[in-house]
């Protein structure tokens, strides 16, 4: 095996392993969505973010807590169909 | 600049609770996670609540599970924590501390998404548990005992499922079967791959089809014990808004299977079981297009029954039961149960109550009056409308008052602070100690808090006495510890020339038949023996047996007696002149007289030791004349009033002694302890709630001094040699210090006596001393009646006093005034004092006011059902009840006005008799964002501007138009009038005056306004920054501002061009919350991540930027790093592990140094303390890398690691984990202390003296 494809099976092991790993190719909607994703889930996991956000919201942090992990599932809404000329659409949503 | 971080108010929020007997024994016991931390709690019979045990973890804890083994009686505490690591725990009662008894490693640390740690579920019989990360991972542990009863941990199953996000996690009960777990989750894959849908709709639009797609999965693993690995076993579709999954117990206690709950629905799940759903009832007044959420839960099994406990968004409760025969479930039944305040956690408790630990402040024990009559409350009561939605009646409203509350008693609260939005530390009141104010709550629960220093107690009678009395004491009905009536008898007051004996009942009367004398001052009462009472004045003392008869015993000569102390069966006075004379008890129960001995100078203090426990003398009596020193002496026979230590008092007057005996759990000293009395056994218990006598027995002996200029001195007296060591000092007040020993909770405490009143008990194993909130005392004596087992009697001038304490373990006492809604900001009107509050609230609870907006669709409903009912019954008197039962909706009719909705105050109050003089209600539609008072120009008048926002939506973000509101005071400034509004483009957050002018953040640039007579004038402005201001400080020609999302800024005005230069920024992206000035140059901040920072302009450009008014220019316009032209220095930070809120520089003691003290979301309050010493520096920073290797974080979290979460830890140390110092065993603190060269009671000793004299 060459060093270039070991290398290359490295890194799907990583992107494996730790989901969120990125690559050279990786599209803006992708690299954003799970820079969303872990955001969401740091906000999960750091309790006095989600009161911060009840406050804000005046919700129960149950319903907050809810919102944010279904927000995890498409935080960014679907991958743009055509992959170039999105970075209008793109930055809006961020 | 080093500093040193001591939390003053442990974090009051309880994210998650469970209950369990942790300590092995019958005892139903509570674990709060606070987050950070980790709290004990037990309860009384009663419903009261107790903290035992309070451990910070240095780590975020994210869930804890209580885990018993099969057939076990002892419940460990398995912990999932942003370390990476799983953690169980064991509460050991011995030495009062959770052991921590297996750490698994199994990822990064952090609140990952991918790191196992968020869940937690345990196999309901106690041979797994599984534990799982938000998305993807999830580890199953096999739990088991080894030979010698040992808990084993297995090495961990995979159960990860890539792609997915879990919802929940629980346990399935499937009896001795092989495990099962079951979680809720969506699996995202195809929102990923799948591309967009092509044309048409926006985003916003496309997210909510494609989320409506998703097929949310319930999902069963299952541990194969035999090939010890884990499957999927069945996997089938729940609702799309499932958010819950409960164990349903099974095997022989019920069908097995759980229950999702989703919004409007519960249902029953089991693999080859049809799904039996059932609706949830919506409260009259919810909105009716929006579901009902359930957001907490929880279950109670006993023999033959369980139910389950859930709450809704709107803080209703519900019984959940379920009909079933074998393990077929027929119909699932949820009833209406109570309404109270949202819970975080439910935790149904063993034996009849329910914890339930509030989203936002106080939490509450509840005692269970009934478990719901299903007939009445299910079917009466409730409504079906053509949608098939069932309707109930509400008896309350969540976050109203709990009196209309049918199946549950509130029995006690915990305390909490928590949301604190805004704090300052002020004096308005003129006490000599700052009081602490701090906006808390929100909603129908907002409130401001005034926090003092001290103890609340319970003044339970007053009355006045016909001379001011010089003594006062109690006598019990009987002496021996074991008797069953622990009430006292007698309390005796003496005043100058005469004593007046009460007797104790239900009343409190005179009583002259006592035996005791009455016609003298007496200078002693106290009960010896059998039931004797010795009563000491000073021409001699009588002895007063049990059948009355007297003893008289005389002073020799013309001497009187100054002074005498006595214990059960030993008596000492002290002559004038210096003659002391020391009796004892013989087996018939007479005083003999022991040994006299002449000292030669005048008595100050006497004072016997406590007799030990198995013993039947106290072996030491401490002596001393006026000036000191204090003698320890002997009091046994082969050297009877012999010398044995010493204590000198450097000549400060004496007021008084006291040796007491407390039962301390500082390791070391235990430890020590039972290396100095060997042979000797020292049995450690510390259950407190257990009876007295039990934790009297081993304790340590403390000598403590009084003296004249208000310093307590305490020693640790050896009960072996007599030696006198580990002294500490500390000052009370101004007065001399007396001392008395009383009683709290059982165990011995002392009360000491200046210009403060002093409590020093045993808080959890140490030695607390706490101010009490109460009038100063001059004579105090323990009472126990009927009424109150333990509370102080004590006597002020010519008053006598009973009081009780409660609430012990706090450090502040609150007073709670109520607000309208949640609080925003407060200021102080500068000149009135009074107390300025803005109040903002969105998605407001519609009050009574509102009425007229009442939720139509429900109105509808409830006519065209009263219609029916009306045809069907067709009669009259039915029609009357229906009536009857229209009026309570219309009250309870509180729909939540939706986003975008705001309501606002202004509220001004008045801060010493907290009444409120102005309450201003904004427009419709217009919210209070910012507030601040300002005088403009010369003339001197204050006004009130308000920065205001109409119809904002938070999310996301847009507002209609955005103003500027100028208030002016009228009526001595109790009220406001409106002057006019100036319209601005962005909402402004941050207001400050500034050379006579007013100084706001619109959005991201900084203006200056004067006043003119229709509207406020624009007089200068940068736009440079960021993006919003969030706060402004200014000082001289500087403004320091920090912008929501980028840190601080310092700005230069120049008077000259009037311009405003951003000249100084920070390198590090900073998500501001609150900054404060520490001087000209220096600025403290915090950020939403919990961070605390310490930023500098460095020096040479402070100067530059002072001197050099003109040649600069244009270096400001050339910035560096896409920023300013100078970067700030960063000279400290430090991660606290919640949200901070707000930052103040205050003194807490008078003329003490300045500290920063913080405040967080979860109601902690923290206070960093600036070294003064390189010494002191060296010593902390030492013993923070000491401990930090030898006291290794509960849940595995590193604490270096911990404190530098997102950006490294810089000279701040962490004082929380140095005082952990004091609960380290010994041989650990000597090593520790050795390398300081120190003993480990010097280091102790200098832990506590950082606290009091720079703290409180």
């Amino acid at each position: 095996m060459s060093e270039r494809e070991s290398l290359n099976s490295q890194l799907e092991h990583l992107q494996m392993r730790y989901v969120g790993t990125g690559h050279a190719d990786i599209s803006k909607h992708e690299w954003l969505t799970n820079q969303h994703r872990d955001s969401l889930s740091s906000f999960i996991g750091h309790s006095s973010f989600l009161s911060l956000f009840s406050i804000a919201e005046n919700e129960s942090v149950g319903r907050v807590r809810y919102n944010t992990l279904t927000k995890m599932i498409s935080p960014c809404g679907p991958a743009p169909k055509i992959k170039d000329n999105t970075m209008d659409k793109e930055e809006k949503n961020d | 600049m080093y500093l040193y971080n001591l939390t003053l108010q442990r974090p009051t929020s309880v994210y998650q609770s469970i209950s369990g007997n942790f300590s092995g024994t019958k005892q139903v016991e509570i674990v709060l996670n606070h987050g950070r931390s980790l709290e004990l709690i037990r309860y009384d019979e009663n419903g009261k609540m107790q903290s035992v045990l309070y451990t910070e973890v240095f780590g975020i804890v994210r869930s804890i599970i209580p885990f018993r083994l099969t057939s076990g009686t002892k419940d460990y505490i398995i912990v999932g924590s942003d370390s990476g690591r799983v953690v169980i725990l064991e509460y050991n009662s011995q030495k009062n501390q959770f052991d921590k008894i297996h750490q698994e490693t199994f990822g990064r640390s952090g609140c990952r998404r991918i790191v196992p740690g968020q869940y937690l579920a345990v196999d309901p019989k106690g041979r797994a548990f599984m534990i799982g990360a938000i998305e993807k991972q999830k580890l199953v542990y096999i739990l088991n005992r080894d030979s010698s009863a040992n808990l084993t941990i297995s090495s961990p199953l995979e159960a990860h499922k890539s792609n997915t996000i879990v919802f929940s996690m629980c346990g399935v009960d499937v009896g001795f079967d092989n495990p099962i777990f079951a979680t809720i989750s969506v699996d995202y894959t195809e929102e990923d791959s799948s591309s967009g849908g092509g044309g048409g709709g926006s985003i916003e639009e496309m997210m909510d089809e494609d989320i409506g797609k998703k097929k949310k999965l319930l999902t069963y693993y299952e541990l194969d014990l035999g090939l010890n690995n884990v499957v999927r076993k069945w996997s089938d579709q729940v609702d799309d808004s499932a958010n819950i999954v409960m164990t349903v117990p099974g095997g022989t206690e019920g069908p097995g299977g759980v229950l999702v709950a989703s919004e409007d629905y519960i249902v029953y799940r089991n693999q080859d079981h049809a799904e039996v759903r059932s609706r949830i009832p919506r409260r009259y007044g919810s909105d009716p297009n929006k579901g009902v959420l359930i957001i907490s839960h929880s279950s109670h099994k006993q023999k033959g029954m369980f139910f389950f406990l859930v709450q809704s968004e709107h803080g209703d409760l519900y019984k959940i039961t379920l009909d079933y025969q074998g393990d077929q479930v027929s119909e699932v039944n949820v009833n209406y149960f109570d309404t109270i305040v949202l819970a975080n956690c439910l935790t149904v408790l063993k034996n009849g109550f329910l914890f339930a630990a509030s989203e936002f402040g106080d939490h509450t024990l509840y005692f269970f009056k009934s478990i719901g009559d299903e007939e009445e409350e299910g079917q009466a009561k409730r409504l079906e409308d053509k949608d098939g939605h069932l309707w109930f009646t509400p008896r309350n409203s969540c976050g109203t008052k709990m009196e209309e509350l049918k199946n549950l008693e509130p029995t006690s609260h915990l305390s909490s602070l928590s949301p604190i939005i805004d704090f300052k530390v002020l004096d308005l009141v003129r006490e000599e100690n700052p009081q602490l104010y701090s906006l808390c709550g929100t909603g129908l629960n907002s409130s401001l808090k005034v926090l003092r220093h001290g103890l609340s107690v319970t003044t339970i009678t007053t009355a006045n006495l016909p001379g001011v009395p010089s003594g006062i004491w109690t006598v019990p009905k009987s002496t021996s510890p074991n008797a069953i009536d622990q009430t006292d008898k007698y309390i005796v007051v003496s005043f100058v020339g005469t004593t007046s004996v009460l007797s104790v009942g239900d009343t409190i009367q005179e009583n002259h038949e006592s035996g005791i004398l009455e016609t003298t001052t007496t200078l002693l009462v106290k009960s010896m023996g059998d039931d004797a009472i010795i009563q000491v004045f000073p021409t001699g003392f009588r002895h007063i047996k049990s059948d009355l008869r007297i003893n008289e015993w005389r002073a020799p000569g013309r001497k009187t007696i100054v002074r005498a102390s006595a214990n059960q069966s030993q008596l000492a006075i002290a002559l004038s002149g210096g003659e002391i004379i020391y009796f004892e008890l013989d087996q018939a129960s007479n005083l003999i007289e022991i040994i006299k001995k002449d000292l030669r100078r005048d008595i100050a203090c006497i004072e016997i030791s406590p007799i030990p426990k198995g013993r039947n003398m106290a072996r030491f009596i401490a002596v001393s004349d006026w000036e000191g020193p204090i003698r320890v002496l002997s009091l046994d026979r082969d050297n009877c009033l012999g010398q044995v230590s010493m204590l000198d008092t450097d000549k400060v007057y004496i007021e008084s002694l006291s040796i007491i005996e407390m039962q301390l759990n500082e390791m070391g000293i235990e430890t020590k302890k039972s290396q100095s009395q060997t042979g000797q056994t020292t049995t450690t218990t510390t259950s407190t709630s257990s009876a007295s006598s039990s934790v009297t027995s081993g304790g340590s002996l403390f000598l403590f001094v009084g003296l004249k200029n208000g310093v307590v001195k305490r020693a640790t007296l050896d009960s072996v040699t007599g030696e006198l060591s580990d002294i500490r000092t500390r000052l009370l007040g101004r007065k001399p210090v007396k001392l008395f020993k009383v009683k709290v909770r059982g165990s011995n405490a002392m009360l000491a006596l200046s210009s403060r009143v002093w409590l020093n008990y045993i808080n959890q194993g140490k030695l607390d001393i706490v101010p009490l909130s109460i009038e100063p005392l001059e004579n105090a004596s323990n009472l126990s009646s009927e009424q109150s087992a333990e509370s102080i009697v004590a006597t002020s001038e010519n008053k006598i006093i009973i009081f009780s304490i409660d609430k012990l373990g706090d450090l502040f006492n609150q007073e709670t005034i109520k607000l309208n809604a949640t609080p925003k900001r407060f200021i102080i009107h500068p000149q009135t004092s009074y107390i300025i509050i803005l109040e903002t609230e969105t998605n407001y609870n519609t009050d009574n006011i509102d009425i007229d907006k009442i939720n139509e669709q429900s109105e509808k409903l409830l006519l065209e059902k009263q219609k029916e009912l009306q045809q069907e019954m067709d009669i009259d008197d039915d029609d009357q009840n229906n009536n009857n039962e229209i009026e309570p909706f219309k009250k309870l009719f509180k729909p939540k006005a939706g986003k975008g909705k705001w309501k606002s105050y202004i509220k001004i109050m008045d801060p010493i008799t907290h009444e409120s003089l102005e309450s201003l209600m904004l427009e419709d539609g217009e919210a209070g964002f910012s507030v601040c008072t300002c005088s403009f120009g010369e003339s001197g008048e204050i006004f009130l501007v308000v920065g205001c926002v109409t119809d904002m939506v938070l999310n996301p973000k847009s507002h209609k138009s955005a103003h500027l509101n100028l208030y002016r005071f009228i009526d001595g400034g109790k009220k406001l009038e409106l002057l006019y509004k100036t319209e601005v483009e962005e909402p402004v957050y941050a207001m400050a005056q500034f050379q006579g002018k007013l100084v706001c953040g619109v959005g991201k640039s900084i203006r200056i306004y004067d006043m003119g007579k229709k509207k406020l004038l624009r007089k200068c402005e940068t736009k440079n920054l960021p993006n919003t201001i969030v706060n402004i400080h200014s000082l001289g020609d500087r403004l320091v501002v920090g912008d929501i999302q980028e840190s601080i800024h310092f700005i230069k005005y120049k008077r000259s061009e009037n311009m405003l230069y951003v000249f100084a920024d920070d390198l590090a992206p900073r998500w501001m919350t609150s900054s404060v000035m520490l001087d000209y140059d220096t600025v403290a901040g915090a950020d939403k991540f919990g961070n605390i920072f310490v930023l500098r302009l460095p020096l040479l450009i402070s100067d530059e930027v002072e001197e050099d008014p003109t040649g600069t220019k244009l270096k400001f316009e050339s910035g560096t790093l896409n920023g300013a032209p100078h970067k700030l220095d960063h000279i400290a930070n430090f991660f606290v592990g919640d949200t901070v809120t707000t930052l103040n520089k205050t003194s807490l003691v008078v003329g003490g140094p300045e500290v920063i003290l913080y405040t967080t979301i979860s109601g902690a309050i923290g206070a960093l303390i600036p070294f003064t010493s390189r010494e002191d520096v060296d010593f902390f920073s030492t013993l923070e890398m000491n401990m930090r290797s030898d006291c290794l974080p509960l849940c595995g979290r590193d604490h270096l690691a911990y404190r530098s979460y997102y950006f490294p830890v810089k000279n701040i140390i962490d004082g929380d984990l140095c005082e952990q110092f004091s609960t380290l065993n010994y041989q650990k603190q000597l090593s520790i202390s050795e390398e300081l060269s120190r003993s480990p009671s010097e280091v102790i000793k200098k832990l506590e003296e950082i606290r009091s004299q720079k703290l409180l």
